[in-house]
């Protein structure tokens, strides 16, 4: 560029249109004059050019590199189309290699060294990249090699690499195996950097925070070498080797292992039966602890073979020797004895709810896991064990995480032996409370027990087809299906008691909810949400489907509480009825002869002119009366007697009824010619809610009495009134009760006379007691006559 | 005395009403009631045609016949009160009343169909003949309007 000739000519070839093409060696010193030629030619870089040439499309001519800017007074010229061809071709191979200037302008100008990645050949250069490789690095060294290379590590000159290093305050990581054969390197190695054991590697790779190193095979490893400063793969190498020394295992653990002649860390699997065993026996003799988590189905063979060695286990546990064998293992009836038998034993377990999907085992040192596949038709056992630490540790983990959500063996035990095994699920969804109610239907096997609650409830299930499905159970597997429902559905549900489902009726249900018990094992409650909905579904709440035996059983019984009750009230209606029906058939035949007997009797005596016959007539009459009377009497015994007195209460005036029966009697006593005064003192009047014609029955029936013990004298009706009651008293003057009859005075038969039945007190007694009151007899104290009174409570109306 | 009917229904119509005696028509399938009742009836001056049939006593039934039926309500083919609006309809001047002798009686009351009735118009069984005849004479003079 200095020589201006040469630069004249440029510009007059570039002004003619010539292309240029320049490749030379930036570098910091032609900087400058590069840069200018930049400007008007292509110009590229490309490191260790030797020589000068240069070709036209005619001419070719080169010279020997340029030193100190003199000119060189030795050319080489041709213009032999051949010489210029291959020139020109040579140039391009060049041109393609080279790399553009301005890329190698900028580094420059920022002072960074060219990116190139490259191989190194030879030892004498390899071994300068790597001690240059040392020297450059300010920061980093990550090293991951194979296990021959720590001898050349700390060979002479690449330990002084080393040292320097350390005191320029470099970190290095360096990861390699160690083995027993560079175990003295390896130590010597973590004087200055911070090692750790990876099993396996192979090659060599060194990065720092600038530059990498790396190596396929550690054998040739001082032949070729490749080498890159590319930041990209730099900070890939970086990357890699990070995960690697996540990986790897701290140096000390491992030499530690070497020097006491440790096993090496592997992962194996084994599938042969007999060396499974031995292999779990020597874990089970090697360990300080066990964490076991076996499935269910496997405790009992683990019993079989291992109980023994626990045993020796559990004894050095007691001596101090080892922290003890705890279990996990998800507990059901099938396993209690087996289980009882460990826990006895000394094993610390504890029961999850959900089944594990493989056994495996933990110790301080290994973890063992069973495995089994179904590879053709057999059911391979394989077990793989590994010694790997970060395995170890994750499985103990999660043993730990087992652990503390799982419940005491002793308590899961227990609960199954009471029978809460199953725990009770609650439904919000009716869909699947109906999938369920379906499905435990149609599981049943020998008996279906339900209740259902209102009529509407039937009716909603019975149109989702739930009768049909019981219908069918019932016909097709023979499964005895007995059904309570309310009374009023029994048209709509005729037809499914022909279809094998026996159904009985309940006046009122006890809860508001359809009850299903299935082979006195599974129960499922629906409650009654809403009655008013048209379907099942808008109907139910929550429901509650439970195998807990104590739930089960007690609505059993309450099932055939209900079922028995039916019965009894069944056939305490139907004798309800037969007795209603006897007592009024009995009415009718009994007034019915009586009735031709009275009025003929009577008739007759207008026919009868003798007074004998006359006589003998009034005989028949009286008869006839008293057994009218009788009869009466009879069948208001036999309704008070079966419970059957019906009353009719109504508001009625006090008054008027008494003075209808008074009238009546003085009637009476005038055409019998009495001298008999029957007096009613009763002032004003009074509203009672009675029974009139049996209260009437009661009082006549006190009247009569009174008139049939008096001769003469009066009888006082008398009636007073408390807040509370009323008592309507009936005092004659007759002869008085008889002290021997008193204690008996109301009961059946007390009395005998030649009118009376003896049953009028009894029945009046019955009647006043009916309406709540009650009756009483004395003598007069005055010593004439005696003094019968009712009380009746004023039943106050409510609405 | 007893079996069947022993009225002649071929009496001229509304001829016996004029005389002046009251026609009564007394159905009871007791043929001994019937006999007792009718002597009792008849000594007293009624006119008395029994029935044991009560659906026999509706085919010969003719308007204007009778003044009074006396009606027995428990009867094996047609009870009293269906008996009753039978003979509503052939002749509603008719007064009805009814005898009984069962415990129906209040259950039939009960009934709203027949709440309107006076419950004086049931007689119940047996009666004296003196209560008997009082009983008619009352149902006999009561104002018409009263009953349904």
């Amino acid at each position: 560029m200095a020589v201006e000739a040469y630069k004249a000519g440029l510009d007059s070839a570039l002004k003619r249109g010539l292309k240029l093409r320049i490749i030379t060696e930036i570098n910091e010193s032609n900087l400058q004059y590069c840069r200018e030629l930049a400007a008007i030619a292509d110009l590229r870089h490309l490191e260790g050019i030797k020589c000068n040439f240069s070709v036209s499309e005619s001419e070719f001519i080169a010279s020997t590199s340029l030193k100190d800017a003199t000119p060189v007074t030795q050319v080489i010229y041709s213009s032999l189309q051949a010489i210029v061809d291959q020139q020109k071709f040579i140039f391009d191979a060049l041109w393609n290699k080279a790399l553009p200037a301005l890329q190698t302008l900028k580094q420059l100008e920022l002072s960074l060294p060219a990116e190139k990645t490259e191989v190194i050949y030879g030892e004498e250069q390899v071994v300068n990249t790597i001690l240059a490789w040392q020297r450059n690095s300010k920061k980093s060294w990550n090293l991951c090699v194979d296990s021959a290379i720590p001898s050349f590590s700390m060979s002479e000159r690449i330990k002084h690499g080393y040292v320097n290093a350390k005191t320029r305050g470099i970190s290095i990581r360096y990861i390699t195996e160690i083995t027993k054969e560079n175990l003295k390197f390896c130590k010597e190695l973590m004087k200055y950097s911070q090692l750790r054991h990876l099993t396996g590697v192979v090659g060599i790779f060194a990065v720092s925070e600038k530059e990498y190193m790396g190596e396929a095979s550690g054998k040739d490893f001082l032949t070729h070498l490749i080498y890159s400063n590319k930041e990209e793969i730099v900070d890939q190498q970086n990357y890699i080797f990070e995960n690697l020394w996540n990986n790897s295992v701290d140096a000390e653990k491992k030499i530690k292992e070497i020097e006491e002649g440790g096993v090496p860390i592997e992962t194996i699997l084994i599938e042969n039966d007999e060396s499974i065993i031995a292999k779990i026996k020597t874990e089970i003799l090697n360990s300080r602890e066990i964490l076991s988590c076996p499935q269910p189905g496997r405790l009992d063979l683990i019993y079989r073979t291992f109980f023994g060695m626990y045993k020796d286990v559990l004894a050095r546990q007691d001596r101090g020797e080892h922290k003890g064998i705890r279990m996990i293992v998800t507990i059901d009836k099938s396993i209690v004895t087996v289980v009882k038998k460990f826990v006895k034993a000394g094993v610390q377990v504890r029961h999850v709810k959900n089944i594990l999907p493989l056994s495996f085992v933990v110790t301080d040192k290994e973890v063992q896991v069973n495995l089994e596949d179904l590879r053709g038709r057999k059911m391979i056992q394989s077990l793989l064990t590994s010694n790997e630490p970060a395995y170890v540790k994750q499985f103990a983990a999660v043993f730990g995480q087992l652990w503390d959500d799982g419940i005491e063996a002793k308590l899961r035990l227990k609960d199954i032996e009471e029978g809460i095994e199953n725990e009770i699920e609650i439904i919000q969804n009716p869909k699947r409370a109906h999938e369920l109610y379906v499905d435990t239907l149609i599981n049943a096997r020998d008996e279906i027990l339900l209740i259902f609650p209102t009529e509407s409830s039937v009716m909603r299930q019975k149109k989702l087809g739930i009768l049909d499905e019981l219908a069918k159970v019932a016909l097709d597997k023979g499964v005895n299906a007995r059904v309570l429902m309310p009374s009023g559905v029994s048209r709509a549900v005729e037809d499914y008691i022909r279809k094998g489902i026996a159904i009985k009726y309940i006046e009122a249900t006890s809860g508001r909810a359809t009850v299903l018990v299935a082979d006195k094992k599974t129960l499922l409650v629906m409650e009654l949400k809403d009655d008013s909905k048209d379907n099942f579904f808008d109907a139910i709440g929550l429901s509650t489907y439970s195998s807990s035996k104590a739930g089960v059983l007690s609505y059993v019984a309450m099932f055939e509480n209900l079922w028995t009750q039916t019965d009894l009230t069944t056939q305490l209606r139907v004798h309800d009825k037969m007795q209603k029906e006897f007592i009024n058939v009995a009415a009718h035949e009994l007034r019915t002869p009586i009735q031709p007997i009275l009025s003929l009797t009577e008739s007759l005596k207008a026919d009868v002119i003798s007074p004998e016959g006359r006589e003998l007539l009034d005989i028949v009459i009286r008869n006839a009366e008293r057994l009218q009377r009788l009869a009466e009497d009879i069948l208001d015994v036999t309704r008070i007697e079966s419970k059957t007195l019906n009353l009719n209460f109504e508001n009625i005036c006090l008054k008027s009824l008494l003075l209808e029966i008074v009238n009546e009697f003085r009637e009476q006593i005038e055409r019998k010619g009495g001298d008999i005064k029957i007096i009613l003192d009763f002032p004003g009047d009074i509203n009672i809610k009675i029974d009139r014609s049996r209260i009437s029955q009661v009082v006549s029936n006190l009247v009569t009495n009174a008139v049939r013990f008096t001769k003469q004298g009066k009888i006082v009706l008398n009636v007073t009134k408390n807040k509370k009651e009323i008592v309507i008293s009936v005092k004659d003057t007759g002869q008085g009760i008889d002290p021997e009859v008193m204690p008996r005075l109301f009961s059946k038969f007390a009395t005998k006379s030649i009118t009376g039945t003896g049953l009028g007190l009894f029945i009046s007694k019955s009647i006043v007691e009916a309406h709540g009151g009650t009756i009483r007899g004395e003598n007069n104290k005055n010593g004439t006559g005696a003094r019968f009174s009712i009380k009746l409570p004023l039943i106050i109306v409510s609405i | 005395m007893g079996n069947k009917e022993t009225a002649i229904p071929n009496a001229s119509k509304g001829t016996l009403r004029e005389k002046g005696k009251t026609r009564i028509m007394l159905v009871d399938d007791e043929p001994d009631i019937n006999a007792a009742l009718k002597v009792v009836l008849s000594r007293a001056g009624f006119t008395v045609d029994t029935f044991e049939d009560p659906e026999y006593a509706l085919e010969i039934l003719e308007p204007r016949t009778y003044d009074l039926a006396i009606l027995d309500l428990k009867m094996p083919k047609m009870d009293g009160f269906e008996l009753y609006q039978e003979i509503k309809k052939v002749d509603k001047d008719t007064k009805v009343c009814f005898l009984t002798a069962s415990e129906l009686f209040f259950e039939k009351l009960r009934e709203k169909k027949f709440a309107t009735l006076d419950k004086n118009l049931f007689i119940r069984k047996p009666i004296s003949n003196a209560d008997l005849l009082k009983k008619i004479y009352e149902i006999l003079n009561r104002d018409p309007s009263a009953e349904t």
